[in-house]
């Protein structure tokens, strides 16, 4: 089964495609298989799953330009899986959902951080 | 904004959202931080079914069509009688006197409610029909309308202590990358359950016990760790549906004559409970499944099968009017899932191979009237704490918990911060959940968080799960010990980037995993009965000789300890066996 995965973004906010041959994969969601390429194949894709039953929504990524709940659809040969919104995008198909914006804390202010860069303080 | 935080909340099903509006009504700067999504996140997100509330409360209160007759006094009887006595009668006390306003607040905030139903272990219907998400929706208006800030998909990790007192929290942002510390007066638990601890489960995926072990390494103690409750019959096959609950709801659930059958075509409950067979309670219900898998008698998949052939298919169609009504959108889709097919090939009186899956825990951090767990300014509210619902939960008195428990949480952690000050973080402590954090990120080789999940799920399901003995317990925690010593300190990740890394998260989860996992095992071991959802092979009866205890799983050191305490039974005597007959000499 191939797999395709629009991922990014880039520093530079650009996104990119890399596809994954998987073995027998038959009866998995499309949730099944974002899990097991992080889990087994790549560590560095992202995926949100929550309730694995349809019911939170959270999951939602694009299939063949509708958006989908991940958990609920089954994945084929040639799949290519979008994030819904590429400028709402957190990583691959991650994207900002949730609250709003305006509700977000922000631990800038927090008593002690690591920056994302190797070892900062 | 930014800067002090009075009030945090962990978690963000019904009961930490709840725990945060009270918390900033009473005006204490309260900010919540979630693993998952707001409102999209947690157990609170699947439930399509009950809260319990007393008949005569559900008729007078909320205008609900119930038995007027009922009371709270015939409720908490048998909610103490489903837990087997090992509810901490307080709890429950608080629990069904809280949960009718509660309902009816919802209900003004949006949330709607439908006439109650009947379910197993209660007496009259109390099960009023509530949505999950319908509940979260109007929590989460609340919040905003009181501008509470959230951090979402931020894994917290760590309670930050000084001098064995509450001073914030650690924690990874995993929309930044960033692994950050916060200072805050109180903090309140609401991380839900520890299910995923199983290879199969009906609960959403990021129930892996983050608050059991991180409130037992803060000096909490967890209660009733060895009560976690599964769900008979989920399905296996596809992958795709694995661990969904279809065949239980067109089954016992609905009150549907399916029948269940091991691979000789016997229908096995007949070994267990005669009378009330596929009706049986749930537990009994979990534990003969397990041992028809695992004595050989099971499917070709490894589970048991479940039949409708026997009935006519007319009796399945009209399931669709009246049941599942309420459930099903259209023809057989239910939750997110179209079963016309499957419901087709029932139809045609083939069976569905299905297994139990890991649902609720009962155990959990013990805590008291007011939620507070024994570490000062630490607090606990729903699936996260224990005591409440003993040895086995009844229908829908989750619900009445995540209620009443998150208005009390967040009420108790607003006053604590009220009257105290914030404490400095220790460089020490901080430093310390950090380089952990780290670790899996530093080395370049080891094992895999995937490797560590696998087989602890697997020794959680044949050693510690339905069927437990005395051998397969001590069994699991030299596995577990194991696990520990020769997997934890290699756990590496393939990704060093720390945007969003799952595999990072997987690796911090392991650790919750096997925190959780070992204290289920000691005080499963420890238990030499049998006892609601906890059923010893070699202990089958539930011994009535001495009071009831609860057993309390606590660390000292690097190792867990357990102790037994008696369980509070001020308002309803449990049964006690008579004394033995002394032998005439
Ligand atoms: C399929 C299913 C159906 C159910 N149906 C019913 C029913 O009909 N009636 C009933 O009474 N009960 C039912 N239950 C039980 C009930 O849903 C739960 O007990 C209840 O919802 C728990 O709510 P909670 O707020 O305590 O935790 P949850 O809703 O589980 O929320 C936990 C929250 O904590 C967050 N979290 C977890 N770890 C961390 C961390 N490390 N850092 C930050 N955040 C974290 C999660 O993201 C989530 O937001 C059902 C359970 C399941 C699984
Ligand atoms: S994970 Fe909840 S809808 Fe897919």
């Amino acid at each position: 089964m191939r797999v395709t995965l629009v991922r990014g973004p880039t520093p530079e906010g650009k996104t990119w495609t890399q596809s994954y041959d998987l073995l027998d994969l038959t009866g998995a969601s499309v949730s099944n298989v974002l899990q097991y390429i992080s889990r087994h194949i790549d560590g560095g894709v992202a995926y949100y799953l929550s309730c694995r039953r349809g019911l939170c929504a959270a999951c939602v990524v694009r299939l063949e330009g509708r958006n989908e709940k991940a958990c609920v659809v089954l994945a084929y040969d040639g799949i290519v899986i979008e994030p819904t919104q590429e400028r709402l995008m957190i990583k691959d198909s991650v994207v900002h959902l949730g609250m709003p914006r305006e509700s977000e804390y922000d631990t800038f202010g927090a008593a002690f951080r690591v920056g994302a860069g190797p070892g900062d303080d | 904004m930014t800067g002090e935080i009075d009030v945090l909340i962990v978690g963000s099903g019904a009961a930490g959202m709840l725990a945060a509006v009270v918390a900033a009504e009473a005006g204490q700067k309260t900010v919540l931080l979630s693993k998952g999504q707001v409102a999209r996140s947690g157990a609170t997100a699947t439930i399509t079914g009950d809260c319990s509330v007393d008949g005569r409360t559900c008729v007078e209160l909320l205008g609900l069509k119930a038995d007027r007759n009922d009371s709270p006094e015939d409720f908490f009887e048998d909610t103490v009688v489903g837990g087997k006595f090992l509810n901490d009668q307080r709890l429950v006390e608080d629990m069904i006197a809280q949960v009718g306003p509660l309902v009816k607040r919802m209900r003004d905030a949006g949330m709607r409610t439908g006439d109650p139903i009947r379910s197993p272990g209660h007496r009259t219907p109390r099960g009023v029909w509530i949505s999950g998400m319908e509940l979260m929706q109007a929590l989460r208006k609340l919040m905003i309308k009181l501008d509470i800030k959230v951090r979402e998909e931020f894994f917290v990790t760590d309670l930050l202590l000084n001098d064995g007192v509450v001073a914030g929290v650690a924690g990874i942002d995993q929309r930044t990358g960033e692994i950050v510390g916060l200072q805050a007066k109180s903090v309140v638990l609401a991380t839900g359950g520890g299910m995923m601890i199983y290879p199969v489960q009906t609960a959403p995926e990021e129930l892996t016990g983050d608050g059991h072990s991180m409130a037992l390494r803060a000096g909490a103690e967890l209660i009733d760790m060895e009560m976690v409750q599964f769900l008979p019959c989920t399905l296996m096959n596809p992958a795709i549906w694995r661990g969904i609950q279809f065949p239980w709801v067109m089954g016992p659930q609905s009150g549907i004559r399916a029948w269940l059958l091991n691979r000789f075509g016997e229908r096995f409950m007949a070994r267990w409970d005669p009378v009330n067979m596929e009706f049986a309670t749930r537990d009994i219900i979990s534990i003969a499944c397990m041992k028809e898998i695992v004595e050989g008698r099971g499917g070709p998949q490894g589970g048991v099968f479940i039949s409708w052939a026997h009935l006519p298919p007319d009796i399945i169609d009209f399931a669709a009017t009246w049941y599942f009504r309420t459930h099903l959108k259209g023809n057989w889709i239910w939750e997110g899932f179209d079963f016309a097919e499957l419901v087709d090939s029932i139809k045609k009186g083939r069976a569905i191979e299905v297994i139990p899956a890991s649902h609720f825990f009962m155990g959990g951090v013990a805590i008291d009237r007011q939620c507070a767990s024994r570490v000062p300014g630490l607090f606990a509210c729903g699936e996260i704490a224990g005591g409440l619902h003993g040895a086995n939960r009844l229908s829908g008195n989750a619900s009445s918990q995540i209620l009443v428990q998150g208005y009390g949480a967040g009420a108790a952690a607003a006053a604590y911060a009220a009257k105290n000050r914030h404490r400095d973080i220790p460089r020490a402590a901080w430093q310390c959940a950090r380089e952990d954090l780290e670790a899996p990120l530093r080395r370049d080789s080891g094992v895999f968080p995937h490797e560590i999940k696998d087989e602890l799920q697997r020794l959680a399901n044949v050693k510690v799960g339905m069927l437990r003995s005395g051998e397969s317990l001590e069994e699991a925690f030299a596995g577990v010990q194991k696990l520990r010593r020769e997997s934890l300190p290699r756990l590496y990740c393939r990704s060093r980037e720390r945007l969003y890394n799952k595999e990072w998260a997987d690796a911090v989860e392991c650790r919750s995993l096997l925190d959780t996992l070992e204290a289920t095992t000691l005080s499963a071991l420890r238990r030499q009965e049998s006892r609601g959802a906890h059923y010893r092979e070699d202990f089958p009866k539930q011994s009535n000789a001495e009071a009831p205890w609860n057993g309390i799983i606590t660390l000292l050191g690097e190792k867990m300890i357990h102790a037994r305490r008696a369980t509070d039974t001020h308002r309803m005597a449990p049964p006690r066996d008579p004394a033995p007959a002394v032998k005439p000499a």
